[in-house]
């Protein structure tokens, strides 16, 4: 009984166990899946604002220059200065965590480029403004527009990469939302699992201690049966034995009382003779 | 059952109607009047009759010999013919706790005959 009880609780813990290693891989695959979704949540994040940076760098190197152009003063160059110095580490950066989006690559590839283009445009004007003035520079401004157009271009570049990021982070958070909600399922499913089992080893264990005492109980009871047997038995035996007893005396009894009656019969007939 | 010391039993505990429960003969012995009787009647006034094939009528009366046996011993006597009779009480037991009361008497002559009679009447 006690062996089947260990057999039982050992029965349940090892199919817990068992059940722990199936679901703890699958949650384990979960985890690892959730970590590389965050990753790239975490990329499409930076590319969207570095592109936005780089959007807002170009402008600077636009308005920086037109600044200066317009007011000759010095102060108005640090926007362009400041663009000019951070463009190329952000566009360093854009490029290599694009590397996973085939999506934009050849856009992220393109703005380089146009970005030494609009430097050099800016950084034309300036020096043009500063060594022949403000009229001959709105000559050259007014005789093209190339800056304006290098400008556009990024903007356009920068909000096809930006709409493209968006739907591609819409498309991770749905997918890290999905895979939150399995790993939901498999913690719920591995609780109920322990649950269960541990229900049923709980059930098998009492009714296995439940069965343990009955037979106690009824043992007990034969043993009180068999004791009021045995007593029984003896009280039967001895007053069988006092009655076999009893019942010679009786006889002889009546035999010495015949022997009397016959004895005084004799002499009576002595008597009479 | 419960049965009743020797030295407790009385009198007034035989007088009543007796029917014949069960009866044991020995395979020795000869003719045996009260073989046949299916009641067994002791008054308290000493008379005794039997009913039956051959109903009878005598007296009886409880004698002891505790030196030898503790158990009491009823002497019969019976006429037509003149028959004396002794039979010991190997049993006198009686049922408690229940509606109706029923006694027992096992009665062991010195013939080896024995009867059972339970009390079907208290007089």
């Amino acid at each position: 009984m006690l062996q089947s009880i260990e057999n039982r609780i050992l029965l349940g813990f090892g199919l817990i166990a068992v059940l722990l290693g199936v679901i703890g891989y699958f949650a384990f695959k979960n985890v690892e899946r959730i970590n590389a979704l965050n990753k790239d949540i975490l990329s499409s994040y930076e590319i969207i604002a570095i592109n936005q940076e780089l959007l807002s760098l170009a402008i600077d190197m636009e308005t920086g220059a037109r600044g200066y152009i317009i007011s000759g003063t010095g102060e108005y160059l640090q926007p362009l200065q400041n663009a000019v110095f951070k463009y190329p580490d952000r566009l360093t950066v854009l490029k290599q965590l694009s590397r996973t989006r085939p999506a934009i690559t050849a856009d992220v590839d393109s703005l380089p480029a146009l970005f030494q283009r609009r430097k050099e445009i800016s950084e034309d004007y300036v020096r043009i403004r500063q060594e022949k003035g403000l009229d001959s520079t709105f000559a050259i401004f007014g005789k093209g527009m190339e800056g304006k157009i290098i400008t556009d271009k990024i903007r356009t570049i920068s909000q096809k990469i930006g709409k493209s990021e968006s739907a591609s982070l819409r498309k991770l958070l749905k997918e890290n939302y999905e895979s939150f909600g399995e790993a939901a399922k498999i913690l719920t499913f591995l609780i109920a699992v322990i649950i269960v089992t541990l229900i049923t080893v709980f059930a098998l264990f009492r009714r296995d201690i439940s069965g343990r005492r009955r037979a106690e109980k009824q043992l007990q009871e034969l043993n009180k049966d068999l004791e009021q047997k045995v007593e029984d038995r003896t009280e039967d035996l001895n007053r069988s034995f006092e009655d076999t007893e009893a019942k010679v005396k009786f006889r002889n009894l009546e035999l010495e009382k015949q022997n009397r009656d016959l004895l005084k019969r004799n002499n009576e007939l002595e008597n009479k003779n | 059952m419960i049965s009743r010391p020797f030295d407790e039993i009385l009198p007034e505990h035989i007088s009543g109607r007796w029917k014949v429960k069960s009866s044991t003969l020995s395979p020795q012995a000869d003719y045996f009047r009260l073989a046949s009787v299916v009641e067994h009647t002791f008054q308290a006034d000493g008379t005794y009759s039997v009913a039956g094939p051959e109903p009878a009528s005598g007296t009886w009366s409880i004698e002891r010999n505790e030196e030898i046996i503790p158990n009491p011993i009823i002497y019969f006597e019976l006429p037509n013919p003149r028959t004396n009779i002794s039979a010991m009480i190997t049993r006198l037991a009686y049922m408690p706790y229940t509606a109706t009361k029923r006694d027992e008497m096992i009665l062991y002559f010195s013939n080896g005959c024995e009867l059972v009679l339970e009390k079907i009447q208290n007089l």
